[in-house]
């Protein structure tokens, strides 16, 4: 016997391929297009240019080897490199410290003031979209050429940074243990150091060793706007077309961060 | 009282020192610990929870709340220790009486003298076993020595201790919380509520995450704790069993209303499932 049930024809409903288009849409597409197309003709490359570089970056790299290897240069590119790493650990360290009680403050549900949460949320944003080249230009006119500007602008880069994950880490820590020690008539200073700052600091040393990785990376270019660092020392030899010695300290440059990233990596790994 | 005689009373040696060397010397007091008149409980607009509840807690007694999901226990623990503000009636307790909400002196008054226990042992569980009993110390006079047991004083360590000690757990006092059984957690965070030297135990659902061995096992422990050290003790719970077996008197919820309200050796399971049905 044939099951009638499964004979029987079901009018499926038909769909369409493409979703409806509407009018507006439409002419978002032609707007993006427009911009997407504009932007590459106008700022690409043109394949030309392309191949005129390529035997200019041949003649460049002919010019950077061998790197530079006089003993003096070196000894003088190896304190540049400490002196960034100063900058890069006294930068990170200060911004991390000021980024607790910031990040505390505009942490929703754990700062002591709820009205203001979101004043620090904005001065933390302010802090990070602004470039840290930008920041190191400023600090150079207002406290003066070197490494003290350098340390400044990692400073504020990382409370950029630190304080939005301190922040974000402090409100995602475990609600429970707060509630109880409210209960019992615990400040909420005394919440953030018994209960949130515990159950958070996982999260807290991870982020600051991202935010040293960081440093070390943009103290290296610092230098290039005359804060400090070993970014000095590439700026000049580039402006005085000494190749050698820029190939030498982009090798140093290369070593540093690679150092920094394993290290860092293997602490992060040691969390538990 | 000190938690040393607390321990002794536990391990079960004499008590030497008379109950004299209390802070608070008791006078002969008749009122209860706990009463509340006309009581009645609303959210926003919602139907009230409970109304004009009537209830007396007298000192030293370990009283179960029962009743069905959604009965108000939770709701009615907060509302007698003015953790939730009431909606009518008044309430007394620990000597402190208002409606509505206490004041925040006396608030604070109150919640000094209390040790709570909720369900969840509600720890910081990357932190060790005796720095969260520690924390019993937050809310007091330089509380900051509260936040970690290595910068708390050498009484405050002390005490600590002795209350890990009260719920067995000495051995465990460096380990993390998050290395512990959940019944450990549990007797952790009795000792937490018990550091405080309290005078009254408030405990949501004290033994709901815990297997029926260790939920005994922490029952027990906590009811012997209370009364050897005389703090009134007041708990919820869906477990019959502990109902009957732990409470001196079960007070049962029903329809916002108290269903029944008994001391435990007149009660039977028989008589408890009336405020479970319809
Ligand atoms: N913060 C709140 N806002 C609004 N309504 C609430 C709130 N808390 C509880 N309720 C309501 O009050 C009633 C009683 O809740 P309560 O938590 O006191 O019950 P319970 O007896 O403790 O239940 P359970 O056994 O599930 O713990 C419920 O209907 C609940 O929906
Ligand atoms: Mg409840």
């Amino acid at each position: 016997m044939v099951d009638k049930t499964m004979n029987r024809r079901v009018e499926l409903p038909q769909l369409d391929r493409v979703g409806k288009v509407s009018a507006i849409q439409f002419t978002l597409w032609i707007v993006v297009g427009a911009i997407i197309i504009s932007s590459i003709y106008n700022v690409s490359p043109s394949p030309q240019r392309v191949a005129e570089g390529v035997p200019r970056l041949g003649s460049l790299m002919n010019r950077m080897f061998p790197p530079e290897t006089d003993p003096e240069f070196l000894g003088r590119v190896f304190w540049r490199l400490v002196e960034t790493m100063q900058i890069a650990i006294a930068g990170t360290v200060l911004g991390v410290l000021i980024s607790l009680p910031i990040g505390w403050l505009s942490a929703r549900g754990i700062a002591p003031l709820k009205a203001t949460t979101f004043l620090f949320k904005a001065l933390i944003s302010f802090f990070r979209t602004v470039p840290d080249l930008i920041w190191a230009l400023i600090f150079v006119i207002t406290v003066g050429l070197g490494a003290v500007a350098g340390t400044m602008t990692i400073m504020v880069d990382t409370i950029g940074f630190c304080g939005r994950f301190f922040g974000e880490a402090m409100e995602d820590a475990d609600k429970e243990p707060q509630e109880a020690l409210e209960a019992i008539g615990a400040s909420k200073f005394s919440i953030l150091c018994g209960a949130v700052i515990p159950d958070a600091m996982p999260s807290l040393i991870n982020t600051t060793l991202f935010a040293l990785e960081k440093a070390v990376r943009s103290s290296v270019v610092l230098g290039l706007v005359g804060a400090g660092g070993i970014g000095q020392e590439l700026k000049s030899s580039f402006d005085l077309f000494q190749y050698k010695k820029a190939a030498a300290i982009m090798l140093a440059i290369f070593l540093i961060v690679l150092i920094m990233e394993w290290v860092t990596d293997r602490l992060r790994r040691s969390i538990t | 009282m000190s938690i040393t005689d607390m321990h002794q009373d536990l391990t079960g040696s004499e008590r030497i020192a008379p109950r004299s060397d209390s802070p608070h010397p008791k006078t002969v007091n008749t009122s209860p610990l706990i009463s509340a008149q006309k009581l009645t409980k609303q959210y926003g607009a919602a139907q009230a929870v409970f109304s004009n509840l009537d209830i007396d807690i007298s000192e030293g007694e370990t009283v179960a709340l029962i009743g069905s999901n959604g009965a108000g226990k939770s709701t009615l623990l907060k509302c007698l220790i003015g953790l939730l503000p009431h909606s009518g009636g008044q309430v007394s307790v620990l000597d402190e009486t208002f409606s509505g909400r206490p004041q925040a002196a006396q608030a604070r008054r109150i919640r000094s003298d209390i040790g709570f226990v909720f369900q969840k042992h509600c720890l910081v569980s990357r932190a060790t076993a005796l720095t969260n009993v520690v924390h019993g110390m937050l809310g007091r006079a330089g509380s900051w020595r509260g936040w970690h047991q290595a910068i708390a004083s050498p009484a405050w360590r002390q005490s600590a201790m002795e209350a890990l000690d009260s719920v067995n757990l000495v051995h465990k006092a460096n380990e993390r919380v998050d290395q512990l059984s959940g019944g450990q957690a549990q007797r952790v965070a009795i000792a937490r509520a018990l550091v405080r030297k309290p005078k009254l135990f408030i405990a949501d659902e004290p033994a709901a995450s815990l297997d029926p061995k260790s939920g005994h096992d922490v029952m027990q422990r906590f009811v012997n704790l209370s009364k050897k050290n005389n703090i009134t003790l007041m708990f919820t719970s869906h477990d019959m069993q502990h109902a009957l077996q732990y409470a001196d008197r079960v007070i049962a919820l029903k329809n916002g209303s108290i269903f029944l309200d008994q001391k435990s050796d007149d009660l039977t399971a028989q008589d408890l499932k009336g405020v479970f049905s319809g």
